[in-house]
C-alpha cells in the first residue's frame, strides 16, 4: 500500500507538472527552495514568499504560471502538515512522496531534498496538521489580522501577517527590506509599484481549482458548523451526520438552490445563489453570477464572506445533512453499500417523499430556534424574503406546508409506502414525522408571537393582530393557553394602544370584518377593554 | 373543396379535445371524515397522518418532460375542537392574511351536495425547497360548507397559468362528494 501510493501519487502528480524553472531565471527560486527546505510552524508558507517571482514567470506564459501555481500549492500542502489522523505508515509514506514532488518542482538536490524531508519528517514522525479554530469569524479573524499589523507598525518593525482563512495564525515574517533585496528584479509592466505585496496579500489568484475547491469547502464548512452547533436542531442533526460532507459551489442549470450528491457524500451549493446573497448581504458585487470558480476566488479573497454565505443559507445546509443522514442511515459499510446497490436496481434513483419532509422539516425548526434566539432575523436586511415566506407557511398550517412539499418532488420521489426497499426506513421515518408535528404547535406560537411583536410598532398594526389571533388560535387547541396568556395579554394592549393613538390621526380608518370580529374576540378572550375608538371601530365597522 | 372542409372540421374536432380519451375517475371514500368523492384515476392517493385532520390529497402525475408543481386536489374535514381551523371564519382568515405576494378574492356563495357554503379563491407564491425553488404562483380555489359537526374544505390548487380546472377534475370531485350516514 505504501510504495504503491506514494509511486501512483508521485506519477500521477509529475505528468501534471508545468516546467517554470526556466522562466523563473537563475536564482529565481533560491528563496522559494530555502523556505521549503528549512521551514518552521508559523513562518509564512511558500504561496506568500513567491510575489516576485510569480511576476516574473506568470510575465512568460501561462503554462508556466499555472506549474508555479501548483507547485505553491504542493509546498503549502507539505509545509501545513500531514493531514489529520496522520498515524499510519503509509499516510507518512504519501507525505513523504508529497515533500520529494515539491523538491523536484523545485529543483532541489537530492542532499538539499534529504534535508528538507528530515525537516518535515522528524524520526519517521510526519509534521502534523494544526486544526483551525473553526468558530473564529472570519470577520473577526482579519480584525484580529489588522490590530496585528498596527501593532507590529508601532513597534518599528515589518511583519507579515496572515489573515487566511482557516490558518488563523499571526505569523512573524522576513524583514521587508532585507526580503526585496534577495528577490530578482520585477518588470515594472508586469509588477507596478505594490504589486508584489498585493499579490501576497491575495493567494486565491494563483491557487490551483482544486485548492480553491478544497479552500472554499473547509472554510465554509468550518461555518456552517460552528453556526448551527450553536442551534440545538442544528447541533442534532450535525451529531447524527458525524462528519461534516464537503462542500462544493456549482453552476446549476436547472435551478436547484442546493442537492445532496450521496455518491460524493458532498452538499452542493448553486453559485447563483450564493453570489446573490454575496451581493445582498455582504454587499461585493459579483461580475459574473455564474461563474462558479470567480465566486469561490472571491470569498477567498475575501474570507468574512464565508460568514455572510453561512449565516444566510445555514437553514438550507442543515436541509442537505438531513440527506446525508437519510442516506447513511441504513450503513455506510457493505451492507450499506449493497443496499444502496439493491435500491438503485430496483427504485431507480427515486427516493422516499418523506426524506423530503423530514429535512424540510429540520430545515424549518432550525430556522425557527434561530429567529427565536434571535428575532431581527425575521428582518429583511437579515433574511431572505423566501426564508421568512416559507416561515410563515410553515407557522400556518403544518399539514398544508408538507402536502405543498409533496407537489414539488415530481420525478424524484414516491411515498414510502410504495418503495418496498425503504420499508424498514418507514417506522423511522413516521416517528420522525410524528415528533417534528408534535413539537409544531408550540413553534408555530412561538414564531406568530415573534412576528406579532415585530409589525405591533407600526401605524396600524393590523398584520400583529393577524398573527396574535395565529397564536391565540394554537395556544388554544394546543392546550397551553394559560400559560402564554399574560404574553399574548400584553402584547394586545399593545396593538389597541397603537390603533387608538392612529385613529386620532386617521379616524377614517377601518379593519376588515374578520379583524374586528378578531379584535373582539380577542379583547373577549384575554380580558383586555377596548379604547373607546377602536371599540366603535369595532362595532361599527 | 370539399376534402378542405372536411380537413377544417377533424382539426377543429381535435383542437376541441373530441378525439382525446375522457378522463376516468375512481371512487373513494375515508370513513374518518364520512365522505365519499371521485377523482381521476392514476393520480397519487396520500391521506392525511395521524395527529392531523381527517383529510386526503390527490396528486396529479408529473408534467411530462419538464420539472414543474403538481396540480392537487384535497379534501379535508376538519371536526369541531380539531387542533388546526376552529370555524370557517377562521381557515378564510388565515388564508387571506395579507402579505408578500399573497392576495384574495372576496367570498362567493357555493354549494357542495346541496350544502349552501362559500368559495375562497387565494393566490400565494410556489412553495420553495433547496431542490426546487420554481418562479410563479399558486392559485388555490377552495369550497367550504359546514357538514358533520364540522366543516369540509375541497380544494384545488394549480400553479398561476395551468388551464383552468383541466380535465374537468374539481369540477367532478365537487359534483361527486357524498356524505357518508
Amino acid at each position: 500500500m505504501n510504495t504503491l501510493t506514494s509511486a501512483i501519487l508521485k506519477a500521477g502528480l509529475l505528468l501534471a507538472c508545468v516546467p517554470f524553472r526556466a522562466a523563473a531565471g537563475e536564482g529565481g527560486l533560491e528563496p522559494l527552495q530555502l523556505s521549503f527546505r528549512t521551514h518552521q510552524v508559523g513562518q509564512p508558507y511558500l504561496d506568500a514568499l513567491a510575489g516576485s517571482v510569480q511576476g516574473v514567470v506568470c510575465g512568460a506564459d501561462a503554462s508556466s504560471c499555472e506549474g508555479l501555481s501548483r507547485t505553491l500549492s504542493r509546498g503549502r500542502d507539505v509545509q501545513e502538515g500531514c493531514g489529520l489522523p496522520c498515524d499510519s505508515a503509509s499516510e507518512v509514506a504519501v507525505y513523504r512522496a508529497k515533500i520529494s514532488l515539491v523538491c523536484e518542482d523545485l529543483g532541489l538536490d537530492r542532499q538539499a531534498c534529504r534535508e528538507a524531508e528530515a525537516n518535515y519528517i522528524r524520526d519517521g514522525v510526519a509534521r502534523k496538521r494544526v486544526v483551525a479554530d473553526a468558530k473564529l469569524d472570519p470577520g473577526l479573524r482579519q480584525a484580529f489580522s489588522d490590530k496585528a499589523q498596527r501593532l507590529v507598525r508601532a513597534l518599528g518593525r515589518s511583519f507579515e501577517v496572515s489573515s487566511e482563512t482557516g490558518s488563523g495564525s499571526v505569523v512573524p515574517a522576513r524583514p521587508a527590506e532585507a526580503e526585496r533585496g534577495s528577490r530578482a528584479p520585477v518588470p515594472s509592466a508586469a509588477a507596478p509599484p505594490g504589486a508584489v505585496k498585493a499579490q501576497a496579500a491575495a493567494p486565491p489568484a494563483v491557487l490551483s481549482d482544486e485548492e480553491v475547491d478544497r479552500r472554499v469547502s473547509r472554510d465554509l464548512g468550518a461555518q456552517f458548523s460552528a453556526l448551527i452547533a450553536q442551534n440545538p436542531v442544528g447541533k442534532a442533526v450535525a451529531d447524527q451526520a458525524g462528519r461534516a460532507p464537503d462542500i462544493t459551489i456549482e453552476r446549476f442549470d436547472d435551478g436547484p438552490h442546493a442537492q445532496y450528491d450521496y455518491g460524493a457524500k458532498r452538499v452542493e451549493l448553486n453559485v447563483a445563489l450564493v453570489a446573490e446573497v454575496i451581493e445582498r448581504f455582504g454587499k461585493v458585487t459579483v461580475a459574473d453570477p455564474e461563474d462558479s470558480g470567480a465566486v469561490k476566488r472571491l470569498m477567498l479573497a475575501k474570507p468574512e464572506l464565508f460568514a455572510v454565505v453561512a449565516r444566510q443559507l445555514d437553514s438550507i445546509y442543515v436541509h442537505e445533512l438531513t440527506h446525508a443522514v437519510q442516506f447513511d442511515r441504513s450503513g455506510t459499510g457493505l451492507v450499506g453499500r449493497a443496499l444502496a446497490w439493491a435500491r438503485q436496481k430496483v427504485h431507480g434513483t427515486k427516493y422516499p417523499v418523506e426524506y423530503e419532509l423530514e429535512a424540510s422539516g429540520n430545515e424549518l425548526a432550525y430556522f425557527h430556534a434561530k429567529v427565536k434566539a434571535d428575532p431581527s432575523r425575521l428582518g429583511p436586511d437579515k433574511s431572505r424574503d423566501e426564508d421568512i415566506s416559507e416561515y410563515q407557511e410553515y407557522l400556518l398550517d403544518l399539514q398544508a406546508y408538507r402536502r405543498d412539499r409533496m407537489k414539488l418532488y415530481t420525478e424524484e420521489c414516491q411515498p414510502v409506502k410504495d418503495m418496498r426497499l425503504y420499508a424498514w426506513e418507514r417506522r423511522t421515518l413516521e416517528r420522525n414525522l410524528a415528533e417534528q408535528a408534535k413539537a409544531w404547535p408550540k413553534q408555530s406560537y412561538e414564531g406568530s408571537m415573534l412576528l406579532a411583536k415585530r409589525k405591533a410598532s407600526m401605524t396600524f398594526p393590523a398584520p400583529s393582530l393577524d398573527f396574535l389571533g395565529q397564536a391565540y388560535a394554537r395556544a388554544s387547541t394546543g392546550g397551553f393557553l394559560s400559560s402564554t396568556r399574560p404574553e399574548m395579554k400584553a402584547l394586545l394592549s399593545q396593538i389597541t394602544a397603537r390603533f387608538e393613538s392612529a385613529l386620532d390621526k386617521a379616524p377614517a380608518y377601518s379593519l376588515a370584518e374578520g379583524q374586528r370580529k378578531l379584535l373582539k374576540k380577542l379583547s373577549s378572550d384575554l380580558g383586555v377593554p377596548l379604547p373607546p375608538k377602536i371599540a366603535k371601530l369595532v362595532e361599527k365597522g | 373543396m370539399m376534402k378542405k372542409v372536411w380537413w377544417v372540421v377533424l382539426a377543429a374536432a381535435a383542437a376541441s379535445g373530441c378525439f382525446m380519451k375522457k378522463s376516468e375517475f375512481t371512487a373513494y371514500s375515508l370513513a374518518s371524515a364520512k365522505f365519499s368523492v371521485e377523482y381521476p384515476a392514476g393520480w397519487t392517493v396520500i391521506e392525511n397522518e395521524a395527529g392531523f385532520n381527517p383529510g386526503v390529497m390527490f396528486l396529479a402525475p408529473p408534467p411530462q418532460g419538464k420539472r414543474a408543481v403538481r396540480r392537487s386536489l384535497t379534501v379535508d374535514f376538519y371536526p369541531k375542537g380539531n387542533t388546526q381551523y376552529s370555524s370557517i371564519e377562521d381557515y378564510v382568515s388565515s388564508h387571506t392574511r395579507p402579505g408578500p405576494d399573497r392576495s384574495s378574492e372576496p367570498l362567493k356563495p357555493a354549494a357542495v351536495a346541496g350544502i349552501a357554503g362559500q368559495e375562497l379563491v387565494y393566490r400565494k407564491p410556489l412553495p420553495q425547497s433547496p431542490e426546487f425553488a420554481p418562479k410563479g404562483t399558486l392559485v388555490t380555489k377552495v369550497r367550504l360548507f359546514a357538514a358533520n359537526d364540522g366543516f369540509f374544505a375541497l380544494a384545488d390548487a394549480v400553479p398561476e397559468g395551468s388551464p383552468a380546472d383541466e380535465g374537468g377534475a374539481f369540477a367532478k370531485l365537487t359534483a361527486s362528494f357524498k356524505l357518508a350516514k
